[in-house]
């Protein structure tokens, strides 16, 4: 099993990983600025650890289209497959608790 | 025992093999992938068709799809009044460095249409637009321009290039077989009501052909002149004694002539020209304002000023506007023998 990242660990793997060089018909992650500002808060020892990314209520209308008028840095920051990847394993959101149980199939 | 009712087969476990492939099959919470639910993925496109340099794709066109269909044909042995529900239209998020092939082969997926020729055509979607799956020619031709359709012939190039560049659009869509036409190529253009020459008649409720009677064949600017200062006048509109709107015909458009009167234009006015014999033109109204409001009143009664009492006009509205007709009194000379020839004949003598 391996051992849990520190605050400082992680900050230095997404850094180093956002750093990396943008090339064409590559796919890249937006992350909301805020939640990246809390991340780098935490890592340098400041503040509480961030929670899950939830781009959808910050960055994006209620059809999914981004918000005309955002700027990079301002409202949102990217990071590439790899960084996604880091922040996928350190911040899912947890698994959601089952509501009430399905009913039978035959009493449906 | 507990027993279904809708079965009856016995539930002997709390936990039957039924339920727990309904769990994992059915309940979309367990199988949820967290990390696509939070993710905001964009590609990377070239800043330009010939350029190298990568840039985010932040907004890449959403598109509302939306296929033309022919009206259902009523007949005796197909008659229907079944309406099916609308259903919302089908989107798509392709990049705008995406070749149109992928439009294309996506559409002829999504609408099982392969091995026809399909006709694209955009339209801007406005506010909450409803775009249902499949519409009518009527409809779509409200919001496309049915004689631009979208250029899909090269379909190696992106969509950025024939257009579909907005991150909300819609596109109208149409297939035809081959030997046939395309549903807005027979269908009807407009209504039958517009569609009557007017040679034919007017519907009731319908607008009148009126171009006729406005024009004439005379432009309706023809009253305004622009001068070689650049500054517009308005020109007098002349109704007797000009001769450009004889020459032009615009002199018969009123039509005749009536005595007792004389020209709007203040040169031609009696007033101040002094000869005009009255039966010539018409006077208007601020033609008559202007001239009381240049002189004292009595001014144009007086006998220097060369204007006859008798051909004054007696008012400028209604039936007097008509003038009156100025005979002059030896009249009553040939009307005396003509009323004792009648006493005489008629009555029997006096």
């Amino acid at each position: 099993m391996t051992r849990p990242l520190s605050p400082s660990e992680q900050g230095n793997l997404l850094r180093s990983a956002m750093l990396q060089r943008l090339h064409l018909d590559q796919t890249v992650y937006l992350i909301p600025t805020k939640w990246f500002n809390t991340f780098t808060r935490w890592t340098a020892g400041a503040g509480a650890a961030p929670g899950p990314i939830d781009p959808q209520a910050t960055l994006l209308d209620s059809e999914g289209v981004l918000f005309d008028g955002l700027v990079e840095d301002r409202d949102w920051v990217f990071v590439h497959q790899q960084g996604w990847e880091m922040i996928k394993e350190w911040y899912l959101p947890p698994l959601p608790v089952s509501r009430s149980p399905l009913p039978f199939p035959w009493d449906i | 025992m507990v027993s279904s009712p809708s079965t009856g087969f016995p539930i002997s476990s709390p936990f039957p093999l039924g339920y727990i492939v309904s769990r994992i099959v059915v309940d979309p919470f367990v199988l949820r992938s967290h990390g696509a639910q939070s993710s905001l993925p964009r590609k990377t496109i070239p800043e330009s068709p010939i350029s190298q340099t990568p840039q985010i794709e932040l907004r890449p066109p959403k598109i509302h799809l939306t296929k033309i269909t022919r009206p259902t044909i009523q007949s005796q042995q197909t008659f229907s009044f079944y309406t099916p529900y609308p259903q919302p239209s089908p989107t798509l998020s392709l990049s705008k460095s995406a070749p149109v092939s992928d439009l294309d082969n996506k559409v002829r997926d999504m609408y099982d249409l392969p091995g026809v020729e399909i006709r694209y055509f955009r339209f801007d979607l406005v506010g909450g637009r409803d775009v249902t799956r499949d519409t009518s020619p009527a409809k779509v031709r409200r919001l496309i321009d049915v004689d631009a359709p979208l250029d899909t012939s090269l379909l190696t190039r992106t969509l950025g290039e024939i257009g579909l560049v907005e991150p909300r659009l819609g596109i109208a869509f149409e297939h035809r077989h081959p030997n046939q036409k395309f549903p807005l190529d027979t269908s009807p253009t407009t209504s039958p009501t517009q569609q009557s020459p007017p040679s034919q008649g007017h519907t009731l409720g319908a607008a009148p052909n009126v171009l006729g009677f406005e024009t004439r064949g005379r432009p309706l600017s023809k009253g305004y002149t622009s001068d070689s200062l650049g500054t517009t006048r308005k020109k007098s509109l002349n109704l007797g004694d000009s001769t450009d709107d004889e020459e032009s015909g615009a002199g018969r458009l009123i039509g005749p002539l009536l005595p007792g009167s004389y020209p709007r234009t203040p040169d031609a006015s009696p007033a101040r020209a002094g000869t005009t014999t009255g039966a010539a033109a018409v006077r208007s109204a601020s033609a008559d304002r202007v001239e009381r409001r240049a002189g004292a009143f009595n001014l144009r009664f007086s006998s220097g000023s060369g204007f006859l009492k008798d051909e004054r006009v007696r008012g400028t509205t209604g039936l007097n506007n008509l003038g009156t007709l100025s005979l002059p009194k030896i009249k009553y000379l040939f009307l005396f023998p003509l009323v004792l020839l009648h006493t005489l004949f008629f009555r029997g003598g006096f």
